[in-house]
């Protein structure tokens, strides 16, 4: 009975999934804005787990540079491990977060792990330009309207307004979405008074075992003239990653 | 001047008056485009090492330049007004040129909490507290901590602080004006208060532009009136002025054109050329009048006329030059060099115009018999004339003795003059600008920025002990408040993460902790990018100069004595010293922390001063006991607080946020490492040296910020008055030397104006009129205006005796000769003089309508030395001719020493000649 019910429940799941993508194929000059959003949303988080080391570069106004490598897991869209490796004296540094924004940070030099407030979420990851939002999984439907204000070959362009009653930095945010993956490639980020604020790009987009991944992300401040680079290797996806990973005992390995 | 030149002139005197004012027009064109600048940094040199590295350090940290924008309520802990710090905030934060706003409502926040270390803001902008408790609770954090208390909320909650950092690339005034607008859009129930640098600089601005609107129409009115009442013809005072007005519109047109902006001592050039310049016009035109009363004047007489009057003139113009002359050789700063070269310049613009455009201009005019002005003629003028020439050669040596006694005094008085050279001090007292400052001084321990610039690692544990140890220093200064660096950052976050509000020991722990600081604003504030450089800021609590003199003074000395070569070992190495010398590094280190309990204790207690030593032998006794363990337990550490606290005042005892801090030292007293400076490590044993495990360490510290540029004005405006006046005496007492051909009537000559001169300082100093931007030009521009009366007076003595000589050569009746003539020298040249001084004494005196507070002392001393160099040359000038028997004069030995008799007698005969005239 259950089998049966299984393979029912596959049989419709499949026959559903090819008419949504007969459909797709047909209507793909007529995707409405929060169809584009829910679809590309659902392209950048789809791989159910992510592992993967990271070179930050980070320059600043007068253009001296910094750099800092991370090795970086996720499961799921919040459960997260970052270990920084270099520089020296930040080797070991660590941050875990869990699900309802409880996150612990390890400080190797003191031994001794502690739990970081929750209400960091707009502000800046380790001295570069991306907020512990922007870094964390894509969910921008849940707290923007979105609209799509142009159509060209390549990309739809999205304008996404916060919904009311979200507390947003941005007061507006221009999305260019590649039509034939349906990939977000570059985000405008607006100030309150409407100005150009932040841009943020996607680049040396690759597919790595069916998923699109991009492994060169930048975010320009342009108030502040600062510029971030983070670039992605040995990513390697969904790999069974065991929950035991995102402990505070595991924090403490290192 | 040549006669050919002043006929050359007259044949094409249409071509002159079309070039003057086909030039005027050009040069008026361009006067829109005059910048106005009110920047006290724009005073210095640009490459002035104070300012270099001011803007040095200004363009590293984002800004020198703070606006504050204070706002008052009675408490500022209610929902309304935290909303209305959130609007504002939020506003200024995107006004162009602002490069970072903090304010209760967006400042970093460092506590333990519950859930664990947070660091991020005091108050999330996005959920404002809004209940009664939520805001007792922030009251209560906020007052509870050094990061915002004093600082961002006064003590008592009635005043919170926003403070807009702007970008040294920027105009300051003009953002400034766009704060200001923000505010006054917002119209909210508070009283808010506006200070800071920018928003001065807007003022003054605004005030400079006042000025030059309405001064310029009063001294126009009272020259017009003081010149008619004198000399009675309306053209003998309309030309002259027009010449002046198109002789400043030359000069700024000049100034424009150059690229100089005006400031706030160049805003009285107009006034200055007003004064002084139409003195030129007038002359030329009475020399023509003169000739006119003989007769029909020929084109001949009109060149005769120019030729005789523009030998005194061009003197007169070329002393008050040289007077002006003077602040470029002997200033500093760049705002009294370029207020000289202009007023030179427009005082050279003004003899020219007198020489060739007055003269064109006469030739087109009808004849007309001039009358005599109302002071020219009036009787009570010539028996005052009358008066000080029989007063003179009967009192001589009363008027040396009274004017000794008088300088004298001066000389006394002349060291109690203060200075002042804060921008403030620009402003009216009750002025916004001036409440501002009193109400940040009151309630934010002021807003002038201290500022030490660190240069070393700032990853590196010595260089931030050396910095957290400065803060604490700082804070024990009478009016420096509220010190800041990446070092009380660090031991904040080492508080919550490990319970120790102290530095770390080791570079590993540091580094850290930075790790949780990266991105945060508050740190590009005070640390470059790869913390290589950093800045320790605080406030001066005053304008005072002299009490920000002693302020800077003390910092300069703390800075002086700092020790920044360090070698760093484990507290066990030092088990392999000898007893002696295991002593000598501990009590190095006792003595350290000593000082800095004592410094927190003043802090806390200004008037109580601890016992050092005693604090520092109870340190180095329980230390010696440790030296053989690594880390102290925490029962070692209360009992030393203990033995501590013996020496501290009862009342401070149990203050809970001074335990606190004295904990914070013994806690770093007693760190497993021994930090010790080269000098001292270099008395050591070799053996001790090359076997231990060191670490070496070396910064240095520089004193910066708007304190020591302050300081720096100071210093330079003594030294400008000092060497502008010198270069002046020098200069003046070249010309007369050269044109009497004597070095005795250089020294005559000058004396009444030098003696005017010091009386003038000596008042200064009696009714505490400062020395400042303003008033430091007293002493030059006095000079080159003042000499004058004395070289009119000396010629035309000479001439009279040389004339009364050939005269009456047979005459044997010597008594009298200089009677009459210092009598004919008064009744002509020493009422022109009295006429020239009421002029100018007049016409500066409308600087007391200036907005500007030290253009108004200086409008004052100017009209007092005007007075008193005519007075010194119509009353000891001639008194010590006669007692020196001047030879340059003539000679006067034939003359007797009078009885009483004598003198009576000559009274009589005075009075005599003056009825018979």
């Amino acid at each position: 009975m259950l089998e049966i019910k299984n393979s029912w429940l596959k049989i419709t799941a499949i026959i559903s999934l090819s008419m949504f993508a007969v459909y797709s194929q047909i209507q793909a000059q007529q995707l409405s804005a929060i169809e584009i959003l829910n679809k590309f949303e659902s392209v950048i988080n789809a791989p159910k787990d992510q592992q993967m080391n990271g070179t930050l570069i980070l320059i600043d106004s007068k253009g001296n540079e910094k750099e800092r490598t991370i090795t970086m897991m996720q499961k799921g869209d919040d459960k997260r491990l970052i270990r920084f490796l270099s520089p020296a004296d930040q080797k070991g540094i660590s941050f875990l977060g869990l699900p309802d924004d409880v996150q612990y940070l390890y400080l190797p030099s003191f031994k001794k792990v502690r739990r970081i407030a929750s209400h960091i979420k707009n502000q800046k990851f380790a001295g570069t330009d991306f907020t512990y939002d922007d870094l964390g999984t894509l969910k921008y439907s849940d707290d923007y309207n979105p609209k799509l204000v142009e159509t060209s070959d390549q990309n739809y362009v999205l304008e996404l307004i916060p919904k009311t009653g979200k507390n947003k930095d941005y007061s507006k945010l221009k999305i260019w979405v590649r039509k034939d993956i349906m990939f977000p490639v570059k985000t405008e980020f607006y100030d309150k008074a409407n100005r150009l604020w932040k841009v943020m790009e996607r680049k040396q987009v690759e597919k790595i075992d069916s998923y699109w991944v991009s492994k060169e992300i930048e975010m320009k401040d342009l108030k502040e003239q600062h510029n971030s680079k983070m670039l992605l290797s040995e990513i390697k996806l969904d790999s069974n990653l065991s929950d035991n990973l995102f402990t505070e005992r595991n924090l403490e390995k290192f | 001047m040549k006669i050919n030149a002043v006929e050359l002139i007259l044949k094409n005197r249409l071509v002159v008056i079309i070039a003057v004012l086909l030039l005027t027009f050009i040069l008026g064109m361009q006067i829109s485009n005059l910048k106005i600048e009110g920047d006290i940094l724009k005073y210095l040199p640009e490459d002035d090492p104070t300012v270099v590295l001011f803007n040095r350090v200004g363009d590293e940290f984002g800004g020198n330049s703070l606006a504050f924008i204070a706002l008052e309520i009675d408490n500022i802990f209610t929902k309304e007004t935290i909303e209305h710090i959130n609007q504002l905030t939020n506003q200024f934060k995107l006004v162009d040129g602002v490069t970072n706003v903090t304010s209760l409502t967006d400042v970093i926040d460092i506590k333990k909490t519950d859930e664990g270390l947070e660091i991020g803001k005091l108050i999330d902008p996005y959920k404002l507290p809004k209940t009664n408790e939520e805001l007792q609770q922030l009251k209560k954090y906020t007052l509870s901590k050094d990061l915002y208390k004093g600082r961002i909320v006064s003590d008592d909650a009635t005043a919170a602080l926003i403070i807009c950092r702007i970008a040294e690339n920027v105009d300051k005034a003009e953002t400034a004006a766009r704060l200001k607008e923000i505010v006054n859009k917002a119209n909210l129930p508070e009283k808010i208060f506006l200070s800071g640098i920018p928003f001065q600089l807007n003022d003054i601005t605004e005030i400079i532009l006042n000025d030059l609107n309405s001064l310029l129409p009063i001294i126009i009115i009272v020259i017009l009136l003081t010149l008619f009442l004198s000399y009675g013809t309306f053209r003998g005072v309309v030309i002259p002025l027009l010449s002046t007005l198109i002789s400043i519109v030359w000069t700024l047109g000049l100034m424009s054109i150059l690229g100089v902006s005006i400031t706030v001592i160049s805003n009285i050039i107009p006034v200055i050329l007003i004064a002084t310049g139409t003195a030129y016009g007038i002359h030329i035109i009475s020399k023509y009048d003169e000739y006119l009363n003989h007769g029909n004047i020929t084109s001949k007489k009109l060149v005769d006329s120019i030729k005789e009057v523009s030998v005194p003139v061009l003197l007169a113009g070329i002393t008050t030059i040289v007077g002006f002359i003077a602040f470029i050789f002997g200033s500093y700063l760049t705002m009294i060099r370029e207020f000289g070269l202009f007023t030179a310049i427009g005082i050279l613009f003004s003899l020219i115009n007198s020489l060739i455009f007055i003269p064109a201009v006469l030739s087109y005019l009808p004849q007309r018999k001039k009358k005599s002005g109302y002071i020219e003629q009036a009787a009570f003028i010539a028996r005052i004339m009358n008066r000080i020439g029989s007063f003179v050669i009967s009192k001589e040596w009363l008027i040396i003795i009274v004017t000794s006694i008088l300088v004298a005094a001066s000389l006394y008085w002349i060291p109690q003059i203060e200075r002042r050279v804060n921008m403030v001090d620009y402003f009216k007292a009750g002025s916004p600008i001036r409440s501002a400052q009193e109400f940040m001084e009151n309630k934010f321990g002021g807003s002038i920025p201290i500022q030490i610039f660190v240069k070393g690692d700032l990853q590196d544990p010595v260089v931030l002990k050396e910095m957290w140890r400065m803060e604490k220093y700082i804070e024990s200064i009478p009016d420096a408040n509220n010190p800041q660096s990446v070092a009380s950052l660090i031991a904040e976050i080492h508080d919550v993460m490990d319970d120790q509000k102290t530095i770390p020991e080791s570079r590993g722990k540091v580094s850290n902790l930075w790790f949780l600081l990266e991105g945060e604003k508050i740190v590009e504030q005070l640390s470059n990018s790869d913390h290589s450089e950093g800045l320790l800021q605080a406030t001066l609590g005053t304008v005072d100069t002299k009490k920000g003199r002693k302020v800077t003074d003390e910092i300069d000395k703390y800075l002086s004595n700092l020790d920044t070569n360090f070698a760093i070992m484990n507290l066990s190495e030092l088990k392999e010293l000898n007893k002696e010398d295991k002593e000598k590094v501990l009590k190095y280190d006792a003595l350290k922390s000593a000082q800095t309990i004592k410094w927190i204790v003043t802090k806390y207690q200004p008037a109580f001063s601890i016992n050092e030593k005693q604090a520092a032998s109870t340190l180095l006794e329980d230390k010696l006991l440790l030296v053989s363990k690594d880390v102290p337990d925490s029962s070692t550490v209360h009992n030393t607080i203990n033995s501590i606290f013996k020496v501290i005042p009862v009342e401070l005892q149990n203050d809970e946020k001074f335990r606190k801090d004295i904990t914070a030292v013994v806690m770093d007293f007693y760190q497993p490492v021994v930090i010790i400076p080269q000098r001292l490590l270099q008395t050591l044993p070799k053996t001790f040296i090359e076997n231990s495990n060191l670490e070496y360490s070396a910064f240095s510290f520089s004193h910066t910020g708007m304190n020591i540029i302050y300081k720096h004005l100071d210093d330079s405006i003594l030294n400008s008055q000092f060497y502008s006046m010198l270069i002046a005496v020098i200069l003046v007492f070249i010309i007369l030397a050269v044109q009497f051909r004597s070095l005795a009537a250089g020294l005559t000559g000058l004396s009444p104006i030098l003696l005017t001169l010091v009386v003038t300082f000596g008042i200064m100093g009696i009714f505490k009129i400062p020395l400042d931007v303003a008033t430091v030009l007293v002493g030059s521009i006095a000079l080159g205006i003042g000499i004058d009366y004395s070289i009119h007076f000396t010629n035309r003595f000479k001439n009279e005796f040389m004339s009364y000589q050939n005269e009456n050569s047979l005459n044997n009746n010597k008594t009298k000769i200089e009677l009459v003539v210092l009598d004919r020298t008064l009744e002509t040249t020493g009422r022109a003089i009295v006429i020239n001084a009421l002029t100018v004494t007049l016409g500066f005196s409308t600087l007391l309508f200036s907005e500007i507070v030290p253009l108004q002392r200086f409008g004052i001393l100017i009209a007092v030395i005007m007075i008193g160099s005519a007075a010194g040359s119509l009353i000891f000038l001639p008194a010590l001719i006669l007692i020196t028997k001047a030879k340059f004069i003539g000679s006067l030995e034939k003359l007797n020493n009078y009885t009483k008799k004598e003198s009576k007698e000559i009274n009589d005969c005075s009075k005599e000649i003056y009825f018979k005239k």
